[in-house]
């Protein structure tokens, strides 16, 4: 398995799939999936249209790689997230270019949009871990804070001055609400 | 960029709820794209985020629809404990409940204009981040341009090189099953070829031979599912020199059942004609 870690195993690195090693080719889908799908998944919104630019991402990341294109390796961290963003506002452009002008028959929307009942069930049951969470929470203040940060956005400088907190507590606040929010959703399913 | 700084920073929140300046969110993006704890964080943070707006968004929907019932009980409840002020207090009884009728009537109009309040701030929301989108998209257009014209010029030296392409040295290595689709034209009987997928390939390859002499300067792939859903479309494909066009596909994507490859041929003076249908049964073990 690569780690790439110091210098040294960047430049082997890049050098392994330029030679067209499996292995490291692999390496570089496995070590970059997540990262890239949030990357993509922010712009696009979209669980589908994410999957699809992501595979893109690395089949031009590869193509790329090959023909020397990374300059500095050290870099290349940097040179497939800079592929992946551009790829997603592509994307974006394209369909606001296609809505404009009324095209129906495009690919990416024959699928229906909305959540299939599967989906659904799964949101609610989800939803009600959230509900738990609330009524777990003993201090109506930290109800308050979760509101006002996370679903009015509230700037947390403003939140922290109204209820006399300081940055430390708001963030305690929040890290137990994260803590208890993945014990609930790893209890009931798992895995993210 | 380190952790401390993440969490001193509140980079994680601001970054999924779109507040962080553009170049904060590149850099950010390249620590964390390589740092499987703050992906872990991210992915739990936008989950919670998700699951929490769809809770007050149901929870401002019940509003609405129920009217709070806990003035009307309790005040019941105190007259039937004092069986003598009852008869006492039946006028005023009377004159209560068309208070409480007056105060619950108003408690629903201010919980229906935080209603209100809550999806115009949505609205608002939303507003922003399209403009924001647009700005980022106005910046890129020149980028988005020169890689456009760098990805043809790559695809014309793809043409002359000698160089196998992708799909060859993934063959090559053993990473990933390449099958060869038969056309229903030419298949002598109307069965559908047999693809066995194992979820330890993480992808497969389909090809398709076409006839040489076509007149298309270029090819468009589809996979369809028995439902007709598009599974996945790849444009402006060529032939290489054995006549042959393949598609990568991810297993993942595939359950047991039916599956269709469709080959359309796009023609030089415009128009697509469809060339080939391919149909195709994926086999997975239970």
């Amino acid at each position: 398995m690569v780690r790439a870690t110091s210098e040294t195993d960047w430049v082997e690195w890049v050098r392994r799939i330029i030679l067209c090693d499996t292995d490291a080719e692999m390496e570089l889908v496995r070590r970059y999936q997540d990262g890239i799908s949030i990357i993509i998944g922010r712009i696009v919104n979209n669980e589908s249209v994410t999957e699809d630019l992501s595979q893109e991402t690395f089949k031009i990341s590869l193509e790329k790689i090959r023909d020397g294109d990374v300059r500095d390796p050290e870099r290349l961290s940097g040179f497939i997230c800079g592929i992946a963003r551009n790829l997603a506002i592509d994307y974006v452009r394209k369909m606001r270019r296609s809505m404009n002008q009324e095209e129906i028959g495009i690919a990416e929307q024959i699928r229906d949009p909305q959540p299939d009942p599967f989906e659904k069930l799964w949101q609610k049951e989800r939803g009600q871990l959230v509900r738990q969470l609330i009524k777990d929470l003993k201090v109506e203040r930290d109800r308050e804070v979760l509101y006002r940060y996370y679903i009015v956005e509230e700037e947390k400088s403003i939140i922290c001055a109204d209820l006399g907190l300081t940055s430390q507590q708001f963030n305690s606040v929040i890290s137990r609400a994260l803590k208890r929010y993945r014990e609930l959703y790893l209890k009931q399913f798992d895995k993210f | 960029m380190d952790h401390e700084q993440v969490q001193q920073m509140d980079l994680i929140d601001r970054y999924l709820m779109g507040r962080l300046p553009e170049e904060e969110c590149s850099r950010f993006e390249e620590h964390f794209v390589d740092c499987p704890e703050c992906i872990a964080r991210l992915q739990s943070t936008k989950s919670f985020l998700r699951d929490l707006r769809f809770v007050a968004a149901e929870n401002a929907l019940q509003t609405i629809a129920r009217p709070s019932e806990s003035v009307f009980k309790q005040f019941f409840q105190s007259l039937f404990r004092r069986p003598a002020i009852l008869a006492v207090c039946s006028i005023i009884l009377a004159a209560s409940i068309g208070t409480v009728f007056a105060i619950g009537y108003n408690q629903l109009k201010t919980e229906l204009n935080e209603a209100k309040n809550y999806s115009q701030q949505l609205e608002q929301r939303y507003e922003e981040e399209r403009k924001s989108a647009d700005n980022k998209i106005q910046e890129l257009t020149d980028q988005g341009k020169r890689l456009e014209e760098k990805l043809k010029s790559e695809e014309q030296h793809d043409k002359e090189a000698t160089k196998p392409d992708l799909m060859a040295r993934l063959d090559e290595g053993g990473a990933a099953p390449i099958y060869t689709l038969m056309s229903q034209r030419s298949s002598t009987q109307n069965t559908f070829a047999q693809i066995p997928l194992s979820d330890s390939n993480l992808i497969f390859i389909l090809t398709v031979q076409i006839e040489s002499e076509l007149p298309y300067k270029s090819y468009n792939l589809k996979v369809i599912d028995d439902q007709q859903l598009l599974i996945k479309k790849q444009e402006d494909l060529k032939p290489d020199s054995a006549s042959i066009l393949s598609v990568w596909l991810r297993t993942a994507r595939f359950q047991r059942g039916n599956y269709s490859l469709v080959v359309e041929g796009v023609k030089k003076e415009g128009g697509i004609d469809n060339v080939g249908n391919y149909p195709f049964s994926v086999i997975k073990p239970r």
